[in-house]
Formats: structure tokens, C-alpha cells, sequence
């Protein structure tokens, strides 16, 4: 039997992946827009969990909303990224590192 | 004479400090169109007919007239309510007269002194709009108006001090000025604010009204673990903002420096009226102070420090205007020792004296630095006394004035200050620590004052040839108001007791009347009279202020060797002493680098890379004291330490919340 | 007309949302409109962006009347507290606007530019009417993904590029970390709505309170990134400087404002039953944010980075009346807010009128001898700096009063004097760029823009400070009035 802490765990597991990965990770930006998303799917696997142990349906109406932001954040990022690495030449972590101080 | 209610003409009133905004914003804005001349009359009339107008509100006054009124009331929220208003009293009255006149002379002397400068009509708008600030300052019926001058002499100050900006050190002087009174005026801001927080309003009349009952209920506050009475806390952080505004140890750093301004600002603003606004501010609260032992303790004791420390530095000092500031700030000391033992008469008797024979020295010093092509080094100068005579008679006035040599000013007061200290038993050790101080630092005044003199005007003739060509007499417009604060440096002593009679016993019956308060416990006027007056030539002060000026007359007139094998003989302390006690050096040490490391530190980039040593190389315990080490480390650039710093930080606040249950 | 009817019932009150309405019409309009402009005339653009924020400022007015009205099934309220905070952001977006007009005309794309900037106004106007996580969240995210784009705006600068992908990623992360605290919030109260789930967690089980830390947390978190509280405060120094001045200006003001209010909404409505908790959390950010701002600006060499850490020491300051926590505290905040707009516009306007061909422009030496050869600009700059400072009688020592004032009155008489202790430190770095104005000798000969409505905004901000410091009592009223109903 499934309970909802059950899927807390699993989404407090994920949260945690990809909170770690955010600031553990030196090498490639790629990673960092993996991280956030698993994030937001940590955070949208909870409010279906509570929502449908809730039988409110509020919860999964914002899941929608936060797939669809999730999407247009990817796109801005990796756009971002893009013209960074135009000027840099590197995507890794490490070499954001002009801005200091 | 029968006390009446009289009041005082309102439009009168208004007009003193008036006149002074006006000339200001005249000088300021038209200064350019309206040339030298015509700037110069503009202030110069404005001020005189203030202090004729003050000369009359203060006879006025004397006949038992006041005034008490808001003008407009300013509403800031429900509960703030700020008023501009005046309450003019005998204690008010004194000090209009006073800052006018001295106002007044250094306006004239300026037409002279700074003829032909660059910045000539800026300056005459800074003094007169400075004019109004300090009027503001004193006329002001409570803590906001009193604040509000205060801030604005500040300014003013720091901009005089800054006047010739191609100077590095006077910019220098400047910033330190500014710097210096912000600590100051924190504790002041601290101190309204919590006057306002315990009584609700900051009218002084009504504050005064209350303060008795508010001690009986024995509001108080605990801070770190003391307890401290809410009224001692109030008068303490009143008394800070003093400190830094009268240059009292450890807040004198920036009077000295501020010297870098032309002289008349010297004369006007650091020695006879500004720096004397601690000394008024703490008088005018007496109702307040009276009710805090331990803030008359703190106020005696710093005051007889300075006294004592700032006479020892004035030793030594080699710049004729160096020399009369550290004299000032000896002598504001001397007003707070007389504050702290309760004799707030003899107090604000001393600043008044103290306001037309300081003014007088500065602009005597002044007179000679014009005249010696401003070099203001006395080992270059000597028997100026032939060049010179006008300006050698009124610096003689000012320096018997300043040691303390009767029938002169500086004598009356000085010596009531000593004798109150002397009586101030109720003070315990501080109370003698005082007295000494200020006894011995007669002696050193005496000594240092006529150690300028001599080798001012006589000692033999070290002037460089190309000075001597030039040296001459000052003009009439500079001589002018020197003879008239001669007669101030002269007379004001003797006025002041004999005719005013400010050192009345009962205060309420001297000159000062009901705007000043001395709980009956500790009234050192009356235990004087108690004991008995001397004659002059019974008591110590005079015998110290004798030897000082004999002591010099030896060393610095008679056998001139003496001086140099006396530094030979005590180096150690000569250097001590012509360091100022290494308090600028102190300071560096304690708050300027540490800032700059502080500051440095927050903005260096951490190559330790503490997480990767912490957690690749260490365990957890060393990864959450590297996480916390880090935390502080910031800034370092990388977007993974910045992300770490967010989650630590909101790890760190769920974790405090849940640990706190 | 005809009665129409639709499949479901036409939202209530639908024209309280005619201000965001009209921006979003327009400003797609103006995509479209701006590929007819020609290259060398995009300066119509933007002003026709400044047309757009008039309208919709006429719209709010005409909207706005005083009460407080609910739309959109609960989605959406204006009250007289979110129209004074949008008219505060449509300003600051004005002001910001004109600070482009020729700043940006060596870029490309300048259309998008503005178009960017009324949509970050847009997701803004949203912030402030939010009532519900749903609406704030959407807020946010379009009033950051469009200034993400706007930050890293020059393309072929690498610190431009560097400074978007590291608020684009801090940012996600606070995102990450607002949603995830929500999402108990909702698990706990089974509402998105401030007001219900208020209620709910004053009624709330104690067996539920890990849950609602862990909320309470995340969320205050991801609030405090977006005003840059410490420790979240970090990307502001990287992304100030990064990012073109006029960006960087309207950074430090207008999402300011949009965060706040939203913070005291939530703190206000959701939050009073962990009263004590968040008091505590804000006033450990609150420490920590007054000494690092008013600290690490002392080092710095680059005027955009000691501006950047002097916002964060007002964000400090600001937090304050977050803190008070009641009636006066909150408009406290709205009159620091609205004087800060103004002050630090203003000051960053003067740095853009100093931007020459080829060189930045932003270290404090470029400031050096300003005074001697445009008396004005240092003018303007000394009255903007001193008020920053809060130098008694300019609108900032209002600003700063105000809020010290209702913390005092709240009882927090230790924390206003901890900050009044760091306002004298701020002192100490704003008069130093004082110094080098009016006390140095010019080194590098000066190139000004000669740009007519940028004077006419330093100007103004530099009066605003002045007669907002003689005469404060309007505005406080107004911000009085404004906060009525809140908390």
C-alpha cells in the first residue's frame, strides 16, 4: 500500500538530487538545467500527491502551470547559455567566474 | 522689579535668525552677480543688526520677559508630532548674545582675512547661513529644532573645514570631521529617540515636566545583562552626541584637524560657538542630568580627562593655531567638569567668557598668520611685537584672559569652576580626580598660552628674510574687531559675576532664573559660600596660573636655551606629547584597517575552496564548520558557492526553527 | 447588444484587470509594430513603449477607486495597496525606459528590448494583485524570465552574458525552493489562497508543524531571493554589474517594490498564526543583510557593485517595517520603497549620462573632478548620494525614519539600533563618491550624453529628494492610506 508520505519521501529525495547537483556539480552547465528540473518535478510530484490525497484539484491545475513555466525557463536558459558560450567558449561552471567581488 | 508674564515681540524673534538665512541665500545664490562688495555688506549688516536685536531681546529678557510657542506644527504619523517653536529664556538669551557677537566681529574681520580668495562670497554665505543654524540651534523649544541645528552646523562645519578642497589635508580634516560626529550624533539620534519612546514627546517643556515622576516609577533597561535606569541611559547617549560635537576624549581627534579652515572659521565656529554646543545642550537638559548620578559622574569625568590631556598635548605643539585648539578643547573639559559637579551657571559663565577671549586669540593668531604670509609654524616667527602693536595688545588681553590672570574674563570663571569642583563631594573619587585636573591644567594653560606669546612676539627675530619684507600691521577691518572682543576678553568676567550674578548660590535667584535646575543635594554654589570666599591671592588657581606664565617667561624669554635641553633630557615624553598621546595612530590601529581588512576580506576571492577540501578531503563535522566558514567567505564568483550559501541558509533557519521546537 | 452566453460564467470584475490587459495587448502589438520600424529610428520603440505605460497608468486610474475588489474567482485583487505599488512600478519602468533611449542604441534588437521591459512590468502589475500562490507564482516567473533575457541584453559582452546565466540559475533555484515550500503550505491547508490558508494554519495540528516550518521556510526563501535578503542576496552584485545600467537601475527598484509586496501580503494574510517564526527568520536575514550590504560596498571599486551591495543594505533596512509586522510598519515600507525609486534611479541615471564611447564608465574614478566640470550632475549626484545616506531633511532620512519608527514601536528597539549603527557605516561610502566629485582632479576627459529627457529625469529625482525631505507629509499619508486593510 502507497501512502502519501511515501511519495514525499520520493519527491523529498528528488528535490534533494537536485538540489545537491546544483552546487556539487563543476563541470557542465547542461547539468545545472537537469538539476532545476528535477527540482520542479519533485515540487509537481507533490502537489499531485497531496492533491489527490486532498481530492482537491487545485493542486493539479498547478502542476500544469509550473510544467509549462518549467518549459519556457529551459528555453530562456538554454538561449542564455548559448550566448555564453559564443563570448566564453566553455560551458563549464568554472569558467563562470569574471563577475566576483 | 516685579516678574510679569511678559513675552517677547514673536516678529522680533523671528527676524534674529532671519536675517542671517537671508544674507546666506542672498550670498549663496546672487553671490556671483552681486560681487565682493556688495556681498560682504549684505552679511555683514545682517549679523550686526541680528546681535543688536539679540542685545535687546537680552535686556529684555533680564527685565523677566520670555517667550514659549510654537510657530507650525509638522505631522509625521499619529503618534510623532514634530514642532518648530522657540522658548527663549535667560539660558537662551546668554547664548544669542553671545554666538551674535562673536558672529558679528568675525564677520568684519572675514572682509579682511579673506580678501582677494576664490571662494569669497561661498564663504560669506557658509558663516551667515552657520549663523543661523547655531541660532536655530539655541532658540529651539525642543529636541527636534535642537537636533535639526545640530545637524546643520555639522554640515556647515564640514564644508568650512573642507573649504580650501585643494588642500589634501584639508579634505583629510574634513572627512575626519565628518566621520568623527557621526558617532557622535548616533548616540544623540539615540538618545531623542529614546526621550521620545519613554515620554512621548520631545517638547523640552514638557519633558522636563515629567521627568521627576518618570524616575519615581524607576523606568529601566537591561542591556546585555546590565540594568541601567532609563533616565541614565537617555542622559549618557545625549551626552555622546556632546562628545563628539565639543571634542571631548575620545571624540577630540577631528577639532585639532578641523584647524585646516580658514581662521575666521577657527575663531567663529571651532572655539566660541559650535563646539560649545555640547556644553549648552547638556545645561539645557540639567532638568534630566540632575536626576542621574552616575551621567553627572560620566560627563565630570570626561570633561577633567580632557582638561588635563588636551593642556598636556598643548604643551609641545609647534602651530600657533594648534596650540589655542587644543587649548579649546582643555577648556570645553573645563565646562563639562563644571556641568558634571552641577554649577551650570558657572558652566555656560565659562563659555561665554571663554567664547570672546578664544574668539579673540584665534583671530589674533589670525592676524599674525596674514601678516607672515600664512606660516603658521612659531619657530618662525618672533619679536612681531615691533611689527605689529594692535595685534600684540590683544593677544596679550586674550592670553592673560585665557590663563586665567584676574581682572580678565578667563580668571572669574575658571576660578568658580575649580572651586565647585573642589566642593563636589557628593561625586566621590571623580569628583577629586576632577578637581586636580583642572588645577593642574591651569597651570599647563598658563604656561602654553604665554609659550605662544613669547616666541610669537618676543624671543629673538627667526623670521625667514622674505617674510620680513612683508611683515605689517593688519588693516582696520581686521584690527577693529579684535579690540572689540578685547573688551569682551576684559570686561565679561566682572560683568558676568558682579553685575548678571550667574554664580548666585540660589540659582533661581542669580541671572539664570528657573532655566536651569540644581537639585538642592548637590549644589556646589552653596556649599561654597558655606565655606567662605579667598581673596584672590589666597587660592591656588591664581598661584598655578602665576607660575605657569613665570615658568614660560624663564624658558622662553629669559634663559631660551632651557627648552631644547629640556626635550634632550625627556624624549620619550616630548615625542609622546607631540604625538597627541598616539590617538590618531590608536585609531588607525582599531578601526581603520581592520575596516579595510574586513572589507577586503568580504571581497577577496577564497582560493582555499574550502567545500572541496571539506567535503572531499574531511568529514562531516568538518564540512558543516567549512560550510559555516564559508558562509562568511562570499562572494567568490562561482555560482555553486552562491548556491550553496542559499541552501545552507535556508537548511540553517529550518533547522533553528525545528530545533527550537 | 445581444445577451451573450458563454459555457461558463464571465469572470466577475474583469476590469480590474484593464491596466494588465492593455500592456499585454500592446506590448505583443509593438513585437509586431517594431518590425516596421527602421534600424536606425528604434527610438520610437521605446517610446512608444513610454505611451504604453501611460495608458496603462490613465487605465489604472480609471479602475482604481479606492476599494478593494476581488477578480477572477479570487485570483486577482486591487486594492488601494496594489495601485499605489503599480503606479510606483510603472514609474520606475518609465524612468528606466528613458534611460535607455540612448543607452541601447549601439545594440541590436532594440525592440525586443522594451517589449522585454513591459513584460517584466506586466508580470510585475501581476505580483502585487496576487492573492494566491497560482497568480504570484506566474508573476514572478514573468517578471524573471523576462529580466533574465534583459540582463545578459548585450551579447557579445561576456560580463553581460556571465551575469544572465548566474541569475538565471540562482533564480531557477529559488524557484525550485518557493515551489517546493507551497507545495506544504497547500499539502497542510488544501488552498493556494493567502487568506484561507491563513486561516487554515491558525487551525492547523501540531503534528503538522515540521510541515509547515519546512513551507514557511522555503517560501520566505524564495521571496527573499527575489529582494535580496542575505544569505540569498548573492547573485545581486554579479547581475548588477553585469547587466546594462538602465537594467541594472530598474533591477534595483521596481522587482523591489513587486517583492515586498507580495512579501507583506503573504505575511500579512497567510502568516499570522507563525507570527513569532517569521519574525525570527526575517530578523536574522535582516541582520545579516544590513552588514553585508553596508560592509562589502566599502570595497568596492565599481560604482554599479557598490551600488548593487548599497541596495541590498536598503533591502535591510526595508525589512524593518516587514518586520513591525503592522499598519505603519507597512507603509513605512511603501514610503521607503517610493523614496528609494526616485533616489536610486536618479543615481544610476547619472552614471548612464556618463557612459563614453568605449570606456564603461562605472569605476568611482570616473567620478573624479565631476564637480568642476558639470556642476549640475554633481549636484544632482551629492543630493542623491546624501539622501541614500539619510542625511537629515532629503527624502532618504524620511525613508529610513519611517520604518525605524514603526520597528521601534513594535519593540524591536534593538534591531533599529543595530541599523541605525550600519546607516552610519553606509554614510561613510556614499560621502566618499562625494569626495571624489567635488575634493578630485578629473583624470579622464568627460563624454556626456546630451540626451534631453535623461536630464530632465536626473533632475527630477534629485527635486524629488529635495522636496520629499522639506515636505514628507503627502507621501506618508498617501502610503497610510494605501495600507489600509492590509495585516
Amino acid at each position: 500500500m502507497i501512502v502519501l508520505s511515501d511519495y514525499l519521501i520520493v519527491a523529498a529525495l528528488l528535490f534533494s538530487l537536485g538540489v545537491i547537483g546544483l552546487f556539487l556539480n563543476r563541470k557542465n552547465v547542461i547539468t545545472i538545467l537537469m538539476c532545476i528540473e528535477l527540482m520542479l518535478l519533485a515540487v509537481n510530484l507533490n502537489l499531485v500527491a497531496f492533491s489527490h490525497y486532498l481530492n482537491d484539484l487545485a493542486g493539479q491545475v498547478f502542476v500544469f502551470f509550473v510544467l509549462t513555466v518549467a518549459a519556457s525557463e529551459v528555453a530562456v536558459g538554454l538561449a542564455i547559455l548559448v550566448a555564453f558560450y559564443r563570448t566564453r567558449r566553455s560551458i563549464e561552471v568554472e569558467d563562470i567566474n569574471t563577475l566576483q567581488g | 522689579m516685579h516678574e510679569t508674564a511678559m513675552t517677547l515681540n514673536t516678529t522680533e524673534l523671528l527676524v534674529i535668525p532671519a536675517l542671517p538665512l537671508a544674507a546666506s541665500l542672498v550670498a549663496g545664490l546672487f553671490g556671483w552677480a552681486l560681487k565682493e562688495r556688495l556681498t560682504h555688506w549684505i552679511c555683514c549688516l545682517a549679523v550686526i543688526a541680528s546681535a543688536i536685536l539679540s542685545a535687546d531681546v537680552f535686556m529684555q529678557v533680564q527685565q523677566g520677559a520670555s517667550f514659549y510657542g510654537n510657530f507650525w506644527t509638522w505631522m509625521l504619523s499619529d503618534q510623532f508630532v514634530v514642532p518648530v517653536g522657540m522658548m527663549i529664556d535667560r539660558l537662551t538669551a546668554i547664548m544669542m548674545l553671545t554666538v551674535t557677537i562673536v558672529s558679528a566681529c568675525v564677520h568684519v574681520y572675514t572682509i579682511g582675512y579673506m580678501h582677494g580668495d576664490p571662494g569669497y562670497t561661498r564663504f560669506f554665505s557658509y558663516i551667515s547661513g552657520f549663523t543661523f543654524s547655531m541660532l536655530v540651534l539655541v532658540m529651539g523649544n525642543n529636541f527636534f529644532t535642537l537636533f535639526f541645528g545640530w545637524e546643520a552646523v555639522g554640515l556647515v562645519s564640514y564644508l568650512l573645514i573642507g573649504f580650501w578642497f585643494k588642500r589634501e589635508s584639508a579634505n583629510f580634516a574634513a572627512l575626519k570631521a565628518f566621520i568623527v560626529n557621526r558617532v557622535g550624533d548616533f548616540g544623540f539620534a539615540v538618545g531623542i529617540l529614546a526621550i521620545w519612546y519613554y515620554f512621548g514627546t520631545i517638547d523640552y517643556r514638557e519633558v522636563f515636566n515629567q521627568v521627576e515622576s518618570f524616575v519615581a516609577q524607576g523606568h529601566a533597561l537591561h542591556f546585555l545583562g546590565w540594568e541601567i535606569s532609563a533616565i541614565t541611559f537617555i542622559c549618557l547617549a545625549l551626552f555622546i552626541g556632546a562628545m563628539g560635537k565639543s571634542g571631548q576624549v575620545p571624540l577630540h581627534v577631528w577639532l585639532p584637524d578641523s584647524m585646516e579652515g580658514p581662521t575666521p572659521i577657527s575663531a567663529l565656529i571651532h572655539a566660541a560657538t559650535m563646539v560649545t554646543a555640547g556644553v549648552f545642550m547638556v545645561a539645557r537638559c540639567s532638568p534630566m542630568f540632575e536626576f542621574s548620578e552616575t551621567a553627572l559622574a560620566a560627563v565630570t569625568l570626561v570633561g577633567a580627562i580632557t582638561a588635563w590631556m588636551c593642556a598636556t598635548i598643548g604643551l609641545v605643539q609647534n602651530d600657533i593655531k594648534r596650540v589655542i585648539a587644543y587649548s579649546t578643547c582643555s577648556q570645553l573639559g573645563y565646562m563639562f567638569v563644571a556641568c558634571g559637579v552641577s554649577a551650570y551657571s558657572v558652566g555656560i559663565f565659562h563659555l561665554m567668557t571663554h567664547a570672546y577671549f578664544k574668539a579673540l586669540l584665534f583671530l589674533a593668531a589670525g592676524s599674525v598668520i596674514h601678516a607672515v604670509l600664512a606660516d603658521q609654524d612659531i619657530r618662525r616667527m618672533g619679536q612681531l611685537r615691533k611689527y605689529m602693536p594692535v595685534t600684540y595688545f590683544a593677544m596679550l588681553i586674550a592670553a592673560l584672559a585665557l590663563s586665567g590672570v584676574p581682572p580678565f574674563a578667563g580668571f572669574w570663571s575658571k576660578d568658580l569652576i575649580i572651586e565647585s569642583a573642589k566642593v563636589a563631594d557628593h561625586l566621590g573619587w571623580v569628583g577629586d580626580l576632577a578637581y586636580w585636573a583642572v588645577l593642574s591644567g591651569v597651570f599647563m594653560t598658563a604656561f602654553y598660552t604665554f609659550r605662544m606669546f613669547f616666541l610669537t612676539f618676543h624671543n629673538s627675530d627667526r623670521l625667514p628674510e622674505k617674510t620680513k619684507a612683508h611683515v605689517h600691521e593688519s588693516p582696520k577691518v581686521i584690527t577693529v574687531p579684535l579690540l572689540i572682543l578685547s573688551v569682551g576678553a576684559a570686561l565679561s568676567g566682572w560683568w558676568g559675576v558682579e553685575v548678571l550674578d550667574v554664580a548666585n548660590p540660589e540659582v533661581a535667584e542669580g541671572y539664570f532664573g528657573a532655566s536651569l535646575f540644581v537639585m538642592e543635594s548637590h549644589n556646589p554654589l552653596a556649599t561654597l559660600v558655606e565655606e567662605g570666599h579667598h581673596a584672590f591671592f589666597l587660592t591656588a588657581p591664581f598661584w598655578m596660573a602665576v607660575g605657569g606664565i613665570a615658568l614660560a617667561f624663564v624658558m622662553y624669554f629669559r634663559e631660551t636655551a632651557i627648552p631644547a635641553r629640556l626635550v634632550a633630557s625627556a624624549r620619550p615624553l616630548y615625542t609622546f606629547l607631540l604625538n597627541k598621546w598616539y590617538w590618531d595612530e590608536l585609531y588607525e590601529r582599531i578601526f581603520m584597517l581592520p575596516a579595510q581588512r574586513i572589507g577586503r576580506w568580504l571581497w577577496q576571492k577564497g582560493d582555499l575552496a574550502i567545500i572541496d577540501q571539506g567535503i572531499i578531503h574531511g568529514g562531516f563535522v568538518e564540512t558543516v564548520k567549512a560550510g559555516a566558514a564559508r558562509m562568511r567567505e562570499m562572494q567568490t564568483g562561482m555560482v555553486y558557492h552562491y548556491a550553496f550559501a542559499m541552501v545552507i541558509g535556508a537548511f540553517g533557519f529550518l533547522t533553528y526553527l525545528l530545533l527550537k521546537g | 447588444m445581444a445577451n451573450v452566453t458563454f459555457p461558463f460564467p464571465f469572470p466577475e470584475h474583469l476590469s480590474a484587470l484593464l491596466p494588465e490587459i492593455l500592456v499585454a495587448v500592446l506590448a505583443m502589438a509593438l513585437l509586431i509594430v517594431d518590425l516596421f520600424v527602421p534600424k536606425e529610428r528604434k527610438a520610437l520603440t521605446g517610446y512608444l513603449s513610454l505611451a504604453t505605460i501611460l495608458v496603462a497608468g490613465v487605465a489604472l486610474m480609471q479602475v482604481a477607486d479606492g476599494t478593494s475588489v476581488t477578480a477572477f474567482y479570487g485570483f486577482f485583487t486591487l486594492d488601494p495597496f496594489a495601485v499605489f505599488s503599480k503606479l510606483l512600478i510603472l514609474a520606475g519602468t518609465a524612468i528606466a525606459i528613458i534611460m535607455s533611449l540612448d543607452y541601447i542604441r549601439s545594440e541590436e534588437n532594440v525592440g525586443e528590448y522594451f517589449v522585454l521591459m513591459l513584460f517584466a512590468m506586466l508580470g510585475m502589475m501581476l505580483l502585487v494583485s496576487a492573492n494566491n500562490f497560482v497568480t504570484m507564482y506566474l508573476g514572478i516567473e514573468l517578471m524573471a524570465l523576462s529580466i533574465y533575457v534583459l540582463v545578459g541584453y548585450q551579447r557579445d559582452t561576456l560580463r553581460s552574458n556571465e551575469a544572465a546565466l548566474k541569475y538565471f540559475i540562482l533564480g531557477s533555484l529559488s524557484s525550485g525552493m518557493l515551489l517546493y515550500g507551497i507545495t506544504f503550505f497547500y499539502g497542510v491547508t488544501s488552498s493556494l489562497d493567502f487568506k484561507q490558508i491563513g486561516e487554515a494554519l491558525a487551525a492547523a495540528p501540531s503534528s503538522e508543524h515540521t510541515a509547515v516550518l519546512l513551507g514557511l521556510v522555503f517560501i520566505i526563501a524564495g521571496l527573499a531571493f527575489k529582494v535580496s535578503m542575505a544569505p540569498f542576496h548573492m547573485w545581486t552584485p554579479d547581475a548588477y554589474e553585469g547587466a546594462p545600467t538602465p537594467i541594472t537601475a530598474f533591477m534595483s527598484a521596481a522587482p523591489k517594490v513587486a517583492g515586498f509586496v507580495v512579501f507583506v501580503r503573504i505575511v500579512a494574510d497567510a502568516l499570522p498564526a507563525l507570527e513569532h517564526e517569521t519574525v525570527m527568520i526575517l530578523s536574522g536575514m535582516a541582520v545579516l543583510t544590513m552588514a553585508v550590504g553596508n560592509l562589502a560596498a566599502i570595497a568596492q571599486r565599481n560604482i554599479k557593485r557598490m551600488l548593487a551591495y548599497s541596495t541590498i543594505g536598503h533591502v535591510g533596512f526595508v525589512t524593518l517595517g516587514l518586520i513591525a509586522g503592522s499598519g505603519s510598519g507597512y507603509a513605512g515600507m511603501l514610503v521607503y520603497l517610493a523614496i528609494y525609486l526616485f533616489m536610486g534611479m536618479g543615481a544610476f541615471a547619472v552614471i548612464v549620462l556618463m557612459r563614453r564611447e568605449g570606456i564603461q564608465g562605472e569605476l568611482l574614478d570616473d567620478f573624479a573632478g565631476l564637480a568642476k566640470v558639470r556642476p549640475g550632475y554633481a549636484l544632482a549626484m551629492g543630493l542623491l548620494l546624501f539622501s541614500l545616506a539619510g542625511i537629515p531633511f532629503l527624502g532618504g532620512f524620511w525613508a529610513k525614519y519611517a520604518v525605524f519608527i514603526a520597528a521601534v514601536q513594535a519593540g524591536h528597539v534593538y534591531l533599529v539600533i543595530y541599523a541605525l549603527l550600519f546607516s552610519v557605516v553606509g554614510a561613510f561610502y556614499y560621502i566618499r563618491v562625494v569626495k571624489y566629485m567635488y575634493f578630485d582632479e578629473a583624470r579622464v576627459p568627460f563624454d556626456f550624453s546630451e540626451n534631453r529627457l535623461m536630464q530632465a529625469t536626473v533632475a527630477l529625482t534629485a527635486m524629488a529628494v529635495v522636496v520629499l525631505g522639506i515636505y514628507p507629509d503627502p507621501l506618508m499619508e498617501l502610503c497610510r492610506q494605501a495600507v489600509i486593510g492590509i495585516g
